[in-house]
């Protein structure tokens, strides 16, 4: 597989719209704003094996946070999902770069680190550059110690940094 | 400061002539006796004096090729210096009495009643982008590296009881 330049997404709260990567625009059932950071739900029509996302961008901690919902027949076990992005704001609009790496959280037994390789590969490609790079290694390797020290547990971490993550449709 | 685009060091440790090999240039090439060896199930341990050094007095490192780790600790002159170790991502490859090791480029340090925080991040995404380290061996360091977080973590940094659970036992007093 090619490797490819980051992906970039939007959320338009004003709009209620998702702008996926791919430049598809999906309408968003729920955005919902807070001190530290923006959540959305919505529902993800055409997924082959995915039917719902809720997600929590963090700029602070430059991560998102989604809680897939999956088609019968298709679950994994995992609780959620971890995105190495920088998040940015312009009045209502809201921006992620993601940055390839990505933290499988199982609550209580570990935290899979998936998509290295992309790291790697985007930056001897030259599609990341080595600022954002150390960036996203800081973030994942902070984020992945903060899991292990408190058991694997997302709430409990955050709790530490003073978040709570509630999950409406 | 910016970071510095980093040589790939591979060092070499021959335990039958006792000797450590490190490259500090292209054509500079720094032999070292060791002072004291040990060949372990998990690897091998080193020692090496440092007569010349005015704020070291040895250097003690941990090969552990099966992990893809070296920990390295510097004894200070100095007593009340407090004393690091560095985790470093490694490739090891042992031919009989040779050692040979490759460093990858990222590491962690771990002080004494802090959580360990990962070294060198700056220098080694600047040396994938310079193409000094290939993207096979990013991925290696960097899948290293968060491995031993994790590990870490799960010990609540406990240095002793993370070498311990490898087999190496403490380092404390070694």
């Amino acid at each position: 597989m090619g490797i490819h330049p980051p992906k970039v997404e939007t959320f338009d709260v004003a709009a209620g719209t998702n702008t996926d990567p791919k430049g598809f625009v999906r309408a968003v059932d729920l955005y919902r704003e807070a001190p530290h950071g923006l959540y959305l739900s919505r529902g993800m029509p055409d997924h082959p094996t995915l039917t719902h996302l809720r997600s929590w961008l963090l700029p602070a901690l430059g991560i998102r946070v989604t809680d897939f919902t999956w088609l019968r027949g298709h679950e994994r076990r995992q609780d959620h999902y971890l995105d190495i992005v920088d998040v940015t704001r312009d009045g209502d609009t809201w921006r992620t770069e993601d940055h390839y790496v990505d933290l499988v959280v199982h609550t209580g037994e570990h935290t899979e680190v998936l998509d290295l390789d992309e790291l790697a590969e985007a930056v001897a490609a030259g599609l990341l550059d080595p600022v954002r790079a150390e960036r996203a290694l800081t973030t994942s390797h902070r984020t992945l110690a903060g899991l292990a020290a408190h058991g694997h547990d997302l709430d409990a971490w955050l709790a530490t940094r003073d978040v709570e993550l509630s999950w409406p449709w | 400061m910016s970071p510095v685009v980093s040589r790939q060091l591979v060092e070499v440790v021959d335990t039958r002539s006792a000797m450590r090999t490190v490259p500090l240039a292209p054509e500079h090439v720094l032999e070292q006796p060791l002072d004291r060896w040990q060949v372990a199930a998990w690897g091998l341990r080193t020692t090496v004096l440092s007569p010349e050094d005015p704020f070291v007095l040895a250097e003690t490192c941990w090969l552990l090729p099966d992990h893809g780790v070296r920990l390295r600790r510097r004894r200070p002159r100095a007593a009340d210096t407090v004393t690091a170790t560095e985790i470093g991502a490694v490739r090891v490859v042992v031919d009989g009495d040779r050692w040979r090791c490759t460093d990858l480029l990222l590491g962690l340090e771990v002080v004494p009643g802090r959580p360990a925080r990962v070294a060198h991040d700056a220098d080694f995404a600047a040396a994938v982008a310079g193409g000094v380290l290939s993207s096979a061996d990013a991925e290696e360091a960097m899948s290293t590296v968060h491995r031993v977080l994790g590990e870490l973590g799960e010990t609540r940094h406990d240095l002793d009881a993370w070498t311990t659970s490898l087999g190496v036992g403490a380092l404390a007093g070694t």
